[in-house]
């Protein structure tokens, strides 16, 4: 099993309840990790992460700080180790 | 029937406070069309008026109040009012905007600008009321905090509804980066507008009135309203678009604080560390569950509703009530400070808006002191016993408080980052963060390249509004203009032209009176450009703003030129420039910033930095080529 270390921040934190967490799960790719955690989270956790159609990532999703958009996209694969980030979209300020 | 001076009222109220005198002149429609209104007619104006041995404390400086065609209109988004003087923190192009209805009612009372030089011997306010204006004693207000001031000045009229823009005690005693702050505490905050009015005795500008903007063509202003705001909504809205929306309204600015500090982009303790720990505790989602009270929008937003509105009841920091913390304040009185206390960054931001000073000079100036107090540099003495060591809360709070009184250590570091450190040495000087004498902004430009190049080269000093090309790294992009894309992290290529069109697309709705946050990837460009033909009567499309916004660029740099300025100060100080992190999503990473120059020079056509007599003939601009190429 690979271990993968999870950063979250803003309403997805608060809903996991932690910044930091470690997910164990195998030859798996970056949707695999989400959906997983969506199990395990909930509906609340579903609903922030992804948009109405369910396909889209609502947050910035990176993989050892780069962007998954600039690898494979949610078929990122993840091996043991990885650092997944899940953030809420930067804004502007 | 087509009304020939749609979006402008016609008129700018001109006044001589040496003399006592105004006058009511006819706008010229013919720059407004050029230079769309706003700080691009205050650019072309203030040209002619101001040179370089232009004292921007003394009488001759003039100081131009302009609200922009949209403004006024009803259009989604379009607050945005403007003051330009030449800036006594930079010495060059000063510029500072405001949402609130402010800049709505100026045009409303009868004028689309005021421009007011010289000087009064005693402390004056200037009232206008349906196109008429008369110079007020205002000696009752001086010493009086801004918004107790406006308060005040309603009362004394007996209108609430009359807007008030006025300066504090930090203004009147000459803090260098004095701000304006509104009756709704709306901020001109950067370049120190608000020194320039306390230099000439200006406490106010007190407007009201019942005009209304005229619109060249109704029926069609009334269609595209409706279409820039089912464009946002979903299902029309693409996603980029919504999750912007929600993320502003939910959580405000400060929204991404967190996502900043994860991803390398918050800055932090001087600019000198990479991350911050405990970012969680001042981001925005923090301050919904704690100090919110409520949520506010300006007017005619109808959009996003971006306000915050706090309330600190008890505690050491009690008793704060009234607008939160942006992000650029929570990121400079916070994380540059290494100030994790959300509720002293309140009441710093409390104390800043009442006293009248700009929130992101102050913080990058107190980190500086910071850094002087840790290498002693600056001794418990010079600070009068103030232990200002990194992320004491406290020390914080009171050094803000003392530069907006400009007492004690205040009257250093109410001076700015840039003199401050030049009493101090060269040690001080390497980590004075500033661009042309403007405290950099909190957004990281080792994180974000196009940041390092829009700072470099902005026309007010170290600037993210001035051209936010970040956004287009951040994912807000605008396919109509071909940005369909998030830009890739850590390449020159795109950067130079990603920075160029920001820049100038910035120009052009900043001075068209829209909002950045709902045109930044929100409503699409070619609508806004829809809305400002119906207004206008002008028939223009987006890329024909784009080009009016490159004008507004270049007239700028035209005038930075004029008061001096040369490519030498397109730059980054040397803590941006040459100290990578060592930790975080940005470590090890420096800005290619010669390079990206040398490429945004040419891709602006411009020779060592300064536009070229054929860029300036291309933008219609011979005025200008004859000016700055006379032989």
């Amino acid at each position: 099993m690979a271990k993968i270390r999870v950063g979250l921040a803003g309403e997805i934190r608060e809903i996991v309840g932690q910044k930091e967490l470690e997910m164990e799960i195998e030859n798996a790719t970056v949707l695999d990790l989400v959906e997983s955690m969506a199990k395990k989270y909930g509906e609340r956790f579903r609903s922030a992460v992804f948009d109405e159609s369910g396909k889209r990532l609502r947050m910035i999703v990176a993989k050892n700080n780069q962007e998954i958009e600039f690898l494979q996209g949610l078929d990122t694969p993840l091996k043991d180790g990885d650092k997944v980030m899940l953030l809420p979209p930067i804004a502007g300020g | 029937m087509r009304n020939p001076r749609g979006g402008y009222v016609g008129k700018v109220l001109l006044i001589d406070l040496n003399a006592e005198k105004m006058s009511a002149e006819d706008l010229d429609l013919e720059v407004a069309r050029r230079y769309i209104g706003g700080a691009g007619y205050a650019a072309r104006v203030l040209y002619d008026s101001i040179d370089a041995s232009t004292d921007p404390l003394g009488p001759e400086n003039v100081i131009v109040f302009m609200a922009g065609p949209m403004v006024g209109t009803g259009f989604p988004g379009t607050t945005k009012w403007t003051i330009c003087a030449k800036s006594p923190l930079t010495y060059i192009w000063g510029e500072s905007s405001a949402s609130g209805s402010f800049g709505a009612e100026l045009k409303r009372a009868g004028f689309d600008g005021i421009a007011v030089s010289g000087s009064s011997s005693s402390p004056v306010m200037i009232h206008v009321s349906d196109g008429d204006a008369e110079l007020r004693d205002a000696t009752g207000f001086w010493g009086m905090e801004t918004l107790a001031t406006a308060k005040a000045i309603q009362k004394e009229l007996d209108d609430p509804n009359t807007r008030v823009a006025c300066i504090g005690p930090a203004g009147e005693r000459l803090v260098r980066y004095a701000s304006v702050v509104t009756d709704e505490e709306r901020v001109c905050g950067r370049t120190g507008m608000g020194t320039v009015m306390g230099s000439k005795n200006l406490k106010a500008i007190v407007v009201r009135g019942t005009e209304k903007v005229p619109i060249a063509d109704e029926q069609a202003f009334a269609s595209i309203c409706d279409k820039a705001r089912r464009a946002v909504k979903p299902p029309n809205a693409p996603s980029h678009t919504s999750d912007r929306i929600s993320g502003l309204t939910a959580h405000g600015t400060a929204r991404s604080v967190e996502s900043l500090e994860m991803m390398g982009g918050l800055p932090i303790r001087n600019w000198r560390q990479g991350t911050f720990p405990e970012a969680a505790k001042i981001t925005g989602s923090t301050m919904s569950k704690t100090i919110l009270k409520g949520r506010g929008m300006c007017l005619h937003c109808g959009i996003i509703a971006c306000w915050r509105k706090v309330k600190v009841e008890s505690g050491k920091y009690a008793p704060v009530e009234g607008h939160g913390p942006e992000y650029e304040t929570c990121a400079s009185l916070g994380s540059l400070c290494l100030n994790s206390n959300l509720e002293s960054i309140a009441k710093a931001n409390d104390i800043c808006n009442r006293l009248g000073i700009d929130t992101i000079s102050t913080g990058a100036t107190i980190a500086f002191a910071m850094e002087c107090y840790e290498r002693g540099i600056l001794t418990s003495a010079d600070l009068g016993g103030i232990p200002l060591s990194w992320g004491n809360d406290e020390a914080v709070v009171k050094v803000v408080e003392l530069i907006g009184l400009r007492e004690g250590i205040g009257r250093l570091l109410g001076e700015g980052v840039r003199f401050a450190a030049s009493t101090m040495g060269e040690e001080a000087e390497r980590f004075a963060v500033h661009v042309r004498g403007l405290e950099v902004p909190m957004h990281e430009p080792r994180r974000w390249w196009t940041m390092s190049l829009a700072y470099a080269t902005s026309n007010r000093g170290a600037c993210h509004a001035q051209g936010t090309p970040a956004y287009l790294e951040w994912g807000l992009i605008q396919p109509e203009f071909g940005y369909e894309a998030k830009l890739p992290p850590f390449k020159q290529e795109q950067t130079a032209q990603a920075t160029k069109f920001h820049q100038d697309f910035n120009a052009a709705f900043t001075s068209m009176g829209h909002c950045q946050f709902t045109v930044g990837g929100v409503i699409p460009f070619n609508i806004v450009a829809e809305g400002y033909s119906s207004v206008t009567g002008e028939k223009v499309d987006h890329w024909g703003l784009l080009q009016k916004g490159e004008r507004i660029w270049n007239m700028k740099r035209a005038f930075n030129i004029k008061m001096g300025t040369t490519a030498r100060e397109d730059t980054l100080p040397p803590r941006l420039l040459e100290e990578p992190l060592r930790e975080g999503a940005a470590a090890g990473r420096l800005p290619p910033l010669n390079s990206l120059l040398q490429e945004y020079y040419s891709i602006r056509g411009w020779r060592d930095g300064k536009p070229s007599r054929e860029k300036l003939l291309e933008l219609d601009m011979e005025d200008i080529a004859l000016s700055l190429w006379a032989e």
